[in-house]
């Protein structure tokens, strides 16, 4: 049995917690937050301890892991506390605030032998799993291009929450959301040599951070990812779409207000009609309870876990690189040898 | 109105059922190949020549129509100018900025209309949306995306589209020419881009069969699309998104699928906000496209598409092969 303590008790802190006591494999013991009482209302639903401060939590010899969903700012402190204590970690995307923290925190995992798990719940999304299992048994023939637009349209009062407070977060919309995408493109292709990127604040009033950033990655071998990130997609979309040169994928929807998930293979036919079979995925989201169960089994079986620290890193490599490109108008290369 | 057609290949068809519909007259047609010219021109009764020369110079032609490939256009486009002739003239207008210049000054020294057949702007459910964005339905139009493409067809390799000194550039140039005119109809004009071009499939090198363009405004909105010929199931998606909500358009008939146009407000609670259109069995914008070009010379106004559009559009295109071949954005002056 593991079990388990969870920092911060805010939306993904009632996520991720259910999905803890759900599994038979794992227990939920501590919420801790910032003010005690947020944490005792999610403490009490889940039936655990609840405390303030994150001391707790990576100190008791009792709980073999931490999970981390507060705000970005406090991922690197939270983390390297628990990855010092000899907890394993997992932590909500964004890993750090940048490149640089999210290596502190990868590196730390890696020397203490922990295992650490960043929080790209998208790839134990079904029909995401299925894109990525027809690409690695040849489907859809050597890879083309990648599109993806992925958009919400916020809600009244989001310039207010700790989301557009830069002090808080890395970056705006590409960080928090866009960022999945990017993680995806890497899972599915691979990473990405050039990157270039625009980003603009043109509806809510968030400045400095963007509320829409458009992307195009270029890899070596010259595929390329079309991505926009949108905080102004006032019918929420999550389209991903993948070219090779014998078919095509596409998945959309990720349940809830993106619509019912699904996902669908073609063929390249020049002559018959367009058929494609498609998948769709009924009931509720089950990204966390999957992604959780995967976390369990990397700590029991001591391996690295998909999406690892490094993926952590090289995802946020990449939308600084973006932020970079959109701020200084050109091409950004990334070093091949990482 | 009586009009000489100068192409005699699938697109000149095409447009001399839309004008015959029109019920004006086709005079004169003329194509290289002499029996191409003679078969089309028999439908009509009109006289037919290898010349094009022969047509842009008789005085029995009020009008001209220029179907071939982009390599003749600047040539044939501007003699017909300069003969006194309307010209209808396919898109692009022409392989590179400089003989689109060349047509462009041709057009405004002589008293005579020039449109550019960017027939996209005919298609109703993409009038809709117009309509729609102009009548300020959806606010301020903050960004656009299209995607459009299609597979190709077996020996596609071999066709005059894949040589560039024919038709100046790949898919860019072919369908990414009506992607840039509707982005800079709907949103106005661009200062920047970005572009990406590859040849991920056919074997057309150094021509493109994929690009990716994001254009900027001044104002730092930024729209973006994707143009391909590796777009194994055909495909036309246009977005639009404003400060009050948002529009689509999907298909453009045939197989593209039906049109469709979908308005949606910003606010869910908005529900008047909400209409979706789909125009059955329309797929082809010719006639309406002859219709409004017949009209513009009638009332003596500007075509809608013309010479400047059909020049800025070919301008954002050669910007956007700059922009790949040096891998950095392109300033638009």
């Amino acid at each position: 049995m593991l079990k388990v303590a969870m920092i911060g008790a805010n939306l993904q802190g009632r996520r991720r917690g259910p999905v803890i006591q759900e599994l038979p494999e794992s227990e939920l013991v501590l919420v801790t937050a910032g003010h005690l009482e947020r944490a005792q209302v999610l403490a009490d639903e889940l039936q655990c301890e609840a405390s303030t401060g994150w001391d707790e939590a990576v100190q008791r010899d009792d709980i073999d892991a931490v999970v981390i969903c507060t705000p970005t700012h406090l991922h690197l402190p939270a983390a390297l506390a628990a990855i010092e204590n000899g907890k394993h970690v997992l932590c909500e995307k964004p890993l750090g605030l940048d490149v640089e923290e999210a290596e502190k925190i990868e590196q730390a995992a890696r020397a203490a032998g922990v295992i650490l798990k960043c929080g790209f719940n998208h790839r134990h999304h079904p029909g995401l799993q299925q894109a990525h299992q027809w690409i690695k048994d040849g489907e859809i023939g050597e890879v083309m291009f990648a599109r993806c637009r992925y958009g919400i349209g916020g809600r009244p009062g989001y310039e207010n929450e700790w989301r557009a407070d830069p002090k808080i977060v890395g970056g705006g919309h590409l960080l928090e959301h866009g960022i999945h995408a990017i993680d995806l493109f890497r899972w599915f292709v691979g990473d990405p040599s050039q990157v270039f990127g625009y980003t603009n604040t043109s509806f809510w009033d968030m400045e400095p951070l963007e509320d829409n950033a458009f992307a195009l990655l270029r890899t070596q071998t010259g595929v390329v990812f079309s991505l926009h990130s949108s905080l102004t997609q006032w019918t929420n979309l999550f389209s991903y779409e993948i070219y090779g040169h014998e078919g095509y994928i596409q998945v959309e929807g990720l349940g809830g207000s993106y619509g019912v998930e699904k996902a669908s293979l073609g063929k390249r036919d020049f002559t018959a009609p367009f058929s494609d079979q498609t998948i769709q995925y009924r009931g509720a989201d089950r990204s966390w309870y999957e992604e959780w169960r995967e976390f369990v089994a990397a700590v029991q079986e001591n391996r690295e876990p998909l999406a690892n620290g490094v993926d952590g890193v090289e995802a946020l490599r990449v939308v600084h690189a973006i932020y970079e490109s959109a701020q200084d108008g050109k091409v950004v290369l990334l070093s091949q040898d990482q | 109105m009586k009009v000489g057609i100068i192409g005699a290949g699938r697109q000149g068809w095409r447009r001399a059922q839309a004008i015959d519909v029109s019920r004006d007259d086709i005079t004169f047609v003329s194509d290289i190949d002499a029996q191409a010219a003679e078969n089309l021109a028999v439908v009509y009764r009109a006289n037919h020549t290898v010349n094009w020369q022969d047509v842009v110079r008789d005085s029995n032609v009020d009008s001209v129509i220029v179907c071939t490939p982009p390599l003749f256009h600047a040539e044939i486009v501007t003699s017909a100018l300069e003969n006194g002739k309307h010209v209808l003239c396919e898109k692009p207008l022409a392989r590179n900025l400089k003989e689109a210049q060349d047509i462009f000054h041709a057009s405004v020294s002589n008293a005579v209309k020039l449109k550019c057949g960017f027939n996209y702007r005919h298609f109703p459910a993409i009038k809709q949306a117009k309509q729609w964005c102009d009548q300020g339905v959806i606010g301020d139009l903050l960004l656009m995306r299209c995607r459009h493409g299609i597979g190709g067809r077996q020996d596609y390799d071999s066709e005059w589209r894949v040589q560039s000194s024919v038709s100046g550039g790949g898919e860019l140039i072919d369908q990414g020419s009506h992607v840039v005119d509707l982005f800079r109809w709907f949103m106005g004009e661009f200062s920047e881009v970005f572009g990406i071009t590859e040849t991920s499939y056919w074997d057309i090198e150094p021509v493109e069969d994929n690009a990716f363009g994001l254009l900027r405004q001044p104002n730092n909105r930024i729209s973006s699309f994707h143009v391909s010929w590796t777009q194994w199931k055909n495909l036309f998606s246009l977005e639009i998104i404003g400060s009050k909500g948002s529009i689509s358009v999907d298909g453009i008939g045939g197989s593209y699928g039906s049109q469709e146009v979908v308005l949606a407000g910003r606010n869910d609670a908005d529900s008047d906000m909400n209409k979706r259109i789909e125009f059955r069995g329309v797929s082809e914008t010719w006639i309406a496209e002859w219709q409004e070009f017949s009209d513009a010379i009638k009332d003596n106004r500007e075509p809608m598409a013309n010479a400047k559009d059909g020049l800025e559009a070919v301008r954002l295109i050669d910007a956007l092969y700059r922009s790949s071949e040096l891998g950095q954005p392109i300033t638009i002056n």
